[in-house]
């Protein structure tokens, strides 16, 4: 890997939001023949990095889909992401030429932007929906193409993301404050090192620490959470004060630094994870609203509410089950038909809807 | 294979809010009728790939051309239709909403006197451009000719610093606002070659820039 790209996946890891593509393309992983399986990603770098680590000891054909540098899930609910993506890549990478079946596995996060039927009508590739996590895609091929169990169907947000998600946050605050600190104290010699050491510590505390303990608490709001979760980090700094150490503006910068933080966290804490429903999200869409502000960005919405299932209509096809991040629907073979299981842990990802095939899904 | 992180992304915003307006420094309706003055004539039939809100198509038919647009954002294709009721040429220019990944799939061969793609190019990938190169010669007419205007890094030492200079605020804004970069086309004299286009006229503005193509459809025996 050239210097540059090792450097743009560096500002990939820290600067996520931003986007950071590679160039859409064909990636030949170790020695194809014709009949070799052909998986498709984005073209966010953090992602191809992954996935082509995951699959480096497969006989396979990667295809890069242009998303402008989004990764999967977000491209996908964002419109980056969606099936024109998907038909330009194969026509353009001559995979047509190499391989003689027609099956394409796409990454199941990509389902609540990518339309099979259309993908199929224009290309005559069959596509398929693939596991989650790029480390299940060995053991799915080895497994002729299907899901070992619906684990591999589940998004999760161990303890390991959140800390990484949490230091995204981190970074930019870090930067943020690091360039106030440099500025402020040329004209203000008072603001002397510790305190900004101290303002960091704060920092750290508050984010990576709500995060944390995300689990731990079961209220229903995540604004709950993260206000709780500061009661905690204020007793902390008030007992740190009384007992250990005791300065005035010490005290009184930390706590109106750590509830700061907290409001702009509990604007929309849950919508930070992808286990749990955008609150602001929905807040915003209730109002009739499709977009959404937040901080710097504008966001396109997809409906909020509580999924629905029409089962008289319902065919039996499993799409959805096969879709669902959260594995909400369990299918009655008796029936034949599928059904809500666990609603309440449904995230309004839209993925469900947009694939059911007898257009029996809807979120109200 | 998910990172939710990026769920915070700012939604692509369309092509002329996104700044181009601010990286050609207003120079681009100068460009664009020095184009449509001489080097695009009455009655020619004209393929714009990536019409944006119409204002080439526009001037096109107001000279007397026969105009075909396409373009796929839904946002900018609407003011074009606006624009396009207002100066009544409803029956001059054909507006299509579509991808350039479908260009194979609409036009006939042959079908065209020129074909012009503004500040497109730059925005697709080596791939999807390398297909567009393949079906705009398959839709031209022998001796029909592809005008290409789009944004180059410039070859000579000064201009390329005072280039960097002054390109990296503004695609710095651009950046922050699309999250879009766009790239500047490479060798692309070479591979208009290549797809057997020869060049007849090479224009060169802001700081050689931003850059006119004019290059010819020949039939390769
Ligand atoms: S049930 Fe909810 S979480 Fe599952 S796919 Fe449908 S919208 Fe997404
Ligand atoms: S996707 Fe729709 S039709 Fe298919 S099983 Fe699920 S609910 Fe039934």
């Amino acid at each position: 890997m050239s210097l540059k790209s090792k450097l743009k996946l560096f500002g990939a890891y820290f600067f996520r939001w931003f986007g950071f593509s590679i160039e859409p393309d064909l990636r030949i992983i170790g020695n194809p023949n014709r009949d070799s399986p052909v998986l498709l990603t984005c073209n966010f770098n953090l992602t191809v990095n992954r996935v082509l680590k995951e699959i480096k000891d497969l006989d396979c054909y990667l295809l890069i889909a242009p998303s402008n540098g989004i990764n999967v899930w977000c491209g996908a609910c964002g419109e980056d992401f969606k099936t024109d993506s998907v038909i330009s890549i194969i026509k353009t990478s001559g995979i047509n030429e190499l391989v003689s079946h027609r099956t394409l596995i796409l990454p199941q996060l990509g389902a609540p932007g990518l339309e099979p039927i259309e993908i199929k009508k224009k290309t005559g590739w069959s596509a398929k929906f693939g596991p989650v996590y790029a480390k299940d895609i060995p053991a799915y091929v080895q497994n002729n193409f299907e899901k070992i169990d619906i684990s591999q169907n589940e998004v999760r947000f161990p303890i390991s993301k959140r800390l990484e998600m949490a230091n995204l946050y981190l970074f930019s605050l870090f930067i943020l404050f690091t360039t106030i600190y440099w500025i402020t104290s040329i004209f203000l010699p008072f603001l002397d090192f510790f305190l900004y050491l101290d303002s960091i510590l704060i920092l750290i505390l508050v984010i990576n620490g709500s995060l944390l303990i995300l689990p731990s608490f079961k209220t229903k709001t995540g604004k709950v959470k993260v206000w709780i979760y500061e009661v905690v980090v204020l007793i902390l700094i008030i007992s740190f004060n009384l007992f250990l150490f005791y300065n005035i503006v010490f005290l009184i910068w930390n706590i109106i630094l750590s509830i700061l933080i907290t409001l702009v966290m509990s604007e929309d804490f849950h919508g930070l994870t992808p286990i749990y429903k955008s609150e602001l999200g929905e807040k915003t869409w209730k109002k009739g609203k499709n977009k959404m502000k937040f901080l710097f960005g504008e966001y396109k919405l997809q409906p909020y509410g509580t999924i629905n299932i029409e089962r008289e209509k319902c065919i039996g096809c499993k799409m959805c089950i096969e879709v669902c991040p959260r594995n909400v629907y369990c299918f009655k073979a008796r029936e034949n038909k599928a059904d809500l299981k666990y609603s309440e842990k449904c995230i309004n990802c839209n993925a469900c809807v947009k694939q059911c095939l007898a257009h029996c899904l809807t979120i109200i | 294979m998910s990172y939710i992180y990026m769920k915070s992304l700012e939604k692509k915003a369309e092509k002329y809010d996104k700044g181009i307006k601010i990286l050609t420094l207003g120079r681009l309706p100068k460009i664009k009728q020095y184009v449509v003055d001489n080097y695009l004539k009455k009655d020619e039939t004209l393929l714009d790939i990536g019409m944006g809100t119409g204002t080439f198509a526009i001037l096109c038919a107001k000279k007397g051309l026969n105009v075909v647009g396409i373009d796929f954002s839904e946002k900018m294709l609407d003011i074009a239709i606006k624009k396009i009721e207002i100066e009544d040429l409803k029956d001059v220019i054909e507006i299509i909403k579509m991808p350039v990944i479908e260009l194979d799939e609409k036009f006939t061969d042959n079908s065209f006197d020129k074909v012009t793609a503004i500040l497109i190019f730059s925005e697709l990938y080596f791939k999807e451009q390398e297909f567009c190169l393949t079906q705009i010669y398959r839709i031209l007419k022998e001796n029909g000719e592809f005008i290409l205007i789009d944004e180059f890094k410039p070859k000579r030492f000064w201009k390329k610093v005072l280039y960097v200079i002054i390109r990296i605020p503004l695609t710095l804004m651009t950046f922050i606002k699309a999250h879009i970069t766009t790239k500047s086309l490479k060798n692309i004299e070479k591979r208009l070659e290549n797809h057997s286009f020869i060049i007849k006229e090479e224009k060169l503005y802001l700081l050689d820039s931003l850059k006119i193509i004019r290059s010819k459809k020949i039939i390769t025996k």
